[in-house]
């Protein structure tokens, strides 16, 4: 239904989506590997960042701006995430 | 037209800086350095994402709340980071072996909680470039 | 009368400005550290570098290291619990005593100028 007329629009959307998805195989794969725990916080943020992305696009894609309060909620979140990830590795080790 | 134009270069701009970040994260050598990318390219990238959105819509509301996610983006990145960066440093992760110079070294007591100022105190600088004019 | 003059008219255009200044400076960082990425070898000098402080309140403390770390190759780690030293992680130093001379001339004085 989306891809019946591809407009430039649209097809600049689809283009970023396909960008983005590869950063995210990036960023999991350092969440998965990173030698130590502020590694992951590290990538567990840039993965939020690209979700932020995600949804900006989504919004432009479905014409639906009512999608970009999920972005206020998804910024928030992760930089409590970040915030309290800090915080316990510091009451948690010294 | 030429707004769809601007949007367009605006999402894809925006997904490119979010791959390099993406990219950096993987490559650099050590958390510090991996920092760099994930907080400047990351954010720069969820800003130009959200600029075509607002350029997209044009509505006042919309215009107004992009401009509320950028102001939050651009306040908290740098505070998040700073928070890990300290807590990594604490932690003893290793730095990377080209690293050229640490000022930090053994300035921490974790014990007193207490970080000290060191060589680079303004008030001890002022009195050594006096106790220099004497001699 | 002056400076009570100069905080109503100048403050506004001082603060534009101060945000533009930011937005130009976060797109050369950005550019410079995707250069960086982009190209294969690391041609980087990463080192934690001190750098003492004029400024004093927690405000124009928390600006300075929040436009240090949006800025080119460098990230703020830590201030000393006397708030006299901010210690700042760098990516590019090839001579230190000139990054620190800039970080006070460039940043911290347009910190100063707004917040002061």
């Amino acid at each position: 239904m989306i891809l019946q007329e591809l407009t430039l629009i649209k097809g600049a959307v689809l283009s970023a989506f396909f960008i983005l998805i590869i950063s995210l195989f990036l960023a999991f794969s350092r969440l998965v590997r990173g030698p130590v725990l502020p590694d992951r916080i590290v990538a567990l943020d840039l993965i939020v960042s690209l979700a932020v992305g995600l949804i900006a696009g989504y919004t432009i894609l479905t014409e639906q701006s009512i999608f970009l309060n999920t972005a206020v909620v998804l910024a928030l979140i992760a930089f409590l995430g970040t915030v309290a990830f800090a915080l316990y590795l510091e009451r948690r080790w010294l | 037209m030429i707004r769809e134009w601007i949007c367009a270069i605006l999402l894809v701009s925006g997904a490119l800086f979010m791959f390099v970040a993406a990219l950096g994260v993987v490559r650099f050598p050590d958390l510090f350095t991996r920092m760099h990318t994930a907080t400047k390219s990351a954010s720069f990238g969820s800003v130009l994402m959200l600029c075509a959105v607002a350029v997209y819509f044009g509505n006042a509301w919309v215009i107004f709340e992009t401009i509320l996610v950028i102001f939050f983006i651009f306040l908290t990145t740098p505070v998040g980071a700073h928070m890990i960066g300290r807590v990594a440093y604490l932690l003893g992760t290793p730095l990377w072996e080209g690293t050229v110079i640490d000022e930090l070294q053994d300035r921490y007591h974790i014990r007193k909680r207490v970080l000290e100022s060191g060589p680079h105190d303004p008030a001890t600088q002022a009195e050594n470039k006096s106790k220099m004019d004497t001699t | 009368m002056i400076k009570i003059f100069r905080n109503i008219f100048m403050k506004p255009f001082l603060i534009v400005w101060f945000v533009l200044f930011y937005l130009k400076e976060l797109f050369l960082a950005n550019l410079r550290v995707a250069h960086d990425i982009l190209t294969p070898r690391h041609r980087m000098k990463p080192g934690i570098i001190a750098i003492p402080l004029d400024i004093k309140s927690d405000l124009e403390i928390m600006a300075l290291s929040n436009l240090i770390t949006m800025t080119p190759g460098t990230l703020s780690l830590d201030v000393s619990t006397d708030r006299r030293v901010l210690y700042i992680h760098a990516m590019y130093i090839d001579d230190i005593e000139g990054l620190r001379r800039k970080i006070k001339d460039e940043l911290e004085k347009k910190v100063m100028e707004v917040f002061g």
